[in-house]
């Protein structure tokens, strides 16, 4: 009996899964807490892939992780609701700040959406910097509270990775759904989108909000990981970095983000340890994925996959890795 | 059908086998306690660490009968800073090798060298690796106010000390102290502002105009000078604030103008820093309004990229003036001129200081630092003479009293600038001549509150 080919994403999967819930057992708190960070990152750049279904581009989104982290430690540390509070009103925030980034973004598109996001972001980063009496300014917040199972680094990442997990999960169903294809569809036509009576602006709107939870959630788990909020949570860089992450992973796939933010994010921390020059490693790997592998490394996996299997390219099953050809293709 | 479920079981028992060996066991091998022993965990052998970079000091004569320690660095080695940290590496490095020996207490010092990128969460994940990975016990330390308060508040929870000579926010050692920090060597803004303000009051200037960054810092720095400019019977009668990364200061530089002070006080750094002063020139106000400067942007790392014309004669106030002929600071500055090919900016002597000072702790508790605690109150307890800085000792708020100097630009011979003193104020606080209780009952220096009308 051969090993159905058509299952072994599954099985891949599944490994991988094991493997992350293994993590602390087989390495030590660094690298437990790279991954962490590494994690925290997937979940925003899943959240900018999101609206990438869409073919928007988002250079924003820090600024939606920031307002739910520091919503979150405004309310921890200045009134004495408890941790579920907090969260939720973090969540709340990022909602909103999601929300209105997209009613001021939804008229644009390609390079002026990035250009529209780019400026919300920096419009955050702003605010924090200089709201002194309510965000500490570039000083931050500090002394935020995790919740107690997450108190040890190793509970911060089971928290982390269920939550990621559940996102998955979640991205993968609104992905499969019929909202998921009409973001697909405003990619490739709005017109035509609009002509099967599908309002866009409205598409667009729901997918910020959806996105927004994402971010927000990013953002509640990177202030328990800092115990800390400052302003360069909402900086153009890290909103960048994420954008990268999801290129270099592979637009359009779920594996993708995740895969760019844990190379991405194990480059900066432990390479960094290695050699100062770790930014030119970035760099060079950001040109490689570019000249090789247009659709990320996701994408390359794909290809390298299709070539190896000769039953040619499976199609969308659990493994929930969808590019863009095969959409079209279905 | 069939198929598929075969490979579901084969799924299902490798992931059932991999949770049962790891429910069987208990994750990571530390905890965050608070009292962790650092240096009782396995250390490295000598000599066999993976280094980062080239951090290891120089091979020596004397054998080492213990175990080593290790010393975390953690500054922004990449990034908009990094100029910072070649200096500050570079004064640390000079005083193991003035000293001949890494060795202290029988006990060899390795120190490790982490980039923070100027951003909190690298600079918490860089410090528990630091930990976990190379057993530092303790942390010598970030530059910048936002990132040591994120290290710091990490540290603590793990016991680690903290030293940090180099950031200078006014309130770690005052309204929001962090617990597990010691400023040896170190400096704060408004230690050394409230200096140039009494000294301009001094001077006989009736009326002052400051530009500082729209930021913490600018705000400490012309709190400090405006706070004590009006209580020696000044008037500040303009205050401008701008962001960083001002490209042309030509609108700050009219209305400073317009408003024809007598005496013109700026706080910045960096770039901007080098882009104000060279403005100031250009639009000819050096010879009409006299300028006095804050450290950092008559700083070496300004300096250095000023031209004669620009800097010549400009008076800026400091904790370290390279040009001092005190002999411990002039034999400094010449040394890092020989080794480095320049001048010293603040960062080399204050990192040379710290480095001398936590080897005299670390001799003075006979190489044993796992007691955090003891180490800390060693720390407290020494008193360093002779230094670059001159002497030094700690506060009650583990605090650094400091010589504070109004210095002038001058060319050397050879062409480079440095800052001389023309006047040296001795042992200055964090808190001037105010009463601690009194000063840390006004709000934190902010662009609301400057000290104008107080005390």
């Amino acid at each position: 009996m051969t090993f159905p080919r058509r299952a072994l994403p599954l099985t891949g999967l599944t490994a991988i899964l094991a493997a992350a819930i293994a993590l602390p057992y087989m390495t030590d708190r660094f690298i437990v807490s790279v991954m962490t960070l590494a994690l925290i990152f997937a979940l925003l750049a899943l959240s900018i892939n999101l609206l990438g279904y869409a073919g928007l581009a988002s250079l924003g989104h820090a600024g939606i992780m920031a307002v739910s982290a520091y919503a979150l430690a405004v309310t921890a540390l200045e009134t004495d609701a408890g941790l579920i509070v907090q969260a939720l009103v973090g969540l709340g925030f990022g909602l909103l700040a999601a929300v209105i980034f997209g009613l001021l973004s939804m008229r644009t598109s390609g390079v002026y959406f990035l250009m529209a996001t780019l400026a919300l972001g920096m419009v955050v980063w702003g605010l924090t910097i200089r709201l002194t009496s309510v965000t500490g300014g570039e000083n931050g917040l500090r002394g935020l509270e995790r919740p107690s199972f997450a108190e040890p680094y190793w509970g911060l990442y089971y928290l982390v990775l269920g939550v990621l997990v559940a996102c998955l999960a979640a991205l993968w169903v609104i992905t499969k759904s019929p909202f998921g294809l009409a973001l697909k569809g405003l990619r490739d036509n709005e017109a035509r989108i609009q002509m099967l009576g599908y309002n866009p602006a409205f598409i667009k709107i729901y997918a910020f909000a959806l996105s927004g939870i994402f971010a927000g959630l990013a953002g509640i788990l990177y202030a328990y990981y800092n115990r800390f909020v400052s302003p360069s949570t909402a900086g153009f860089l890290t909103s960048g970095k994420a954008v990268l992450m999801v290129i270099l992973g592979g637009i359009g796939t779920l594996a993708g983000p995740v895969i760019g933010a844990v190379i991405i994010t194990f480059v900066e921390n432990v390479v960094s340890l290695s050699t100062a020059r770790w930014p030119t490693v970035l760099g060079l790997l950001y040109i490689v994925s570019v000249l090789f592998a247009r659709d990320g490394i996701a994408g390359l996996g794909r290809t390298v996959w299709a070539r190896v299997s000769s039953t040619g390219p499976s199609r969308g099953n659990g493994a929930g890795l969808n590019t863009p050809a095969e959409v079209r293709r279905e | 059908m069939k198929r598929i479920a075969k490979s579901w079981q084969i799924t299902a028992f490798v992931a059932v086998l991999l949770l049962v060996i790891t429910a069987c066991s208990s994750p990571g091998s530390d905890d965050a306690t608070t009292t962790v022993a650092p240096g009782t965990t396995a250390p490295e052998e000598p000599g066999s660490t993976e280094a980062p970079t080239d951090t290891e000091g120089p091979t020596d004569t004397t054998v080492a009968s213990g175990e080593p320690i290790h010393i975390g660095l953690i500054a922004p080695l990449t990034g908009p800073f990094s100029v910072v940290s070649e200096d500050l590496i570079a004064g640390w490095e000079m005083y193991w090798e003035d000293r001949g020996s890494t060795i202290v207490a029988g006990r060899e010092i390795i120190w490790h060298a982490a980039d923070d990128a100027n951003d909190p969460a690298t600079g918490i994940t860089q410090a528990n690796g630091l930990v976990s990975q190379q057993n530092v016990s303790m942390i010598v330390g970030p530059v910048t106010t936002a990132v040591g308060s994120a290290v710091a508040e990490e540290m603590n929870r793990q016991g680690i000390p903290v030293f940090t000579p180099v950031l200078s926010d006014d309130n770690v050692t005052q309204r929001s102290p962090l617990e597990g920090v010691v400023r040896i060597a170190g400096w704060t803004a408004s230690q050394v502002t409230h200096v140039a303000g009494a000294w301009a009051a001094d001077q006989g200037y009736e009326t002052a105009a400051t530009i500082c960054f729209d930021l913490q810092f600018g705000y400490e720095h012309c709190g400090g000078f405006a706070n004590t400019f009006t209580d020696g019977g000044g008037d500040v009668t303009l205050q401008l604030w701008h962001p960083i990364g001002v490209e042309d200061f030509a609108t700050f530089v009219s209305q400073l103008s317009d408003a024809n002070p007598d005496v013109v006080f700026v706080g910045n750094s960096g770039p901007d820093a080098v882009r104000f002063v060279q403005a100031w020139a250009d639009f000819g106000l050096k010879d009409q309004i006299p300028l006095i400067a804050t450290e950092t942007t008559l700083d070496q790392t300004s300096l250095r990229g000023l031209s004669a014309e620009a800097a010549d004669g400009l008076i800026s106030v400091g904790h370290w003036a390279e040009g001092w002929d005190a002999p411990a600071a002039a034999a400094f500055t010449q040394a890092y001129l020989e080794r480095e090919g320049q001048m010293p900016s603040y960062f080399a002597p204050a990192m040379y200081i710290a480095a001398d000072w936590i080897a005299q702790a670390i001799e003075a508790l006979d190489g044993d630092v796992s007691d955090t605690q003891a180490l800390v109150d060693q720390i407290r307890a020494i008193t360093l003479e002779n230094t670059p800085f001159g002497t030094q000792s700690l506060d009650d708020r583990d605090h650094t009293n400091q010589f504070v100097h109004i210095r002038q630009v001058e060319v050397r011979d050879d062409g480079l600038l440095w800052n001389v003193p023309i006047e040296t104020y001795e042992d200055v606080s964090q808190f001037w001549t105010y009463d601690p209780e009194e000063y840390l009952a006004q709000p934190a220096y902010s662009r609301e509150y400057q000290g104008l009308d107080w005390p």
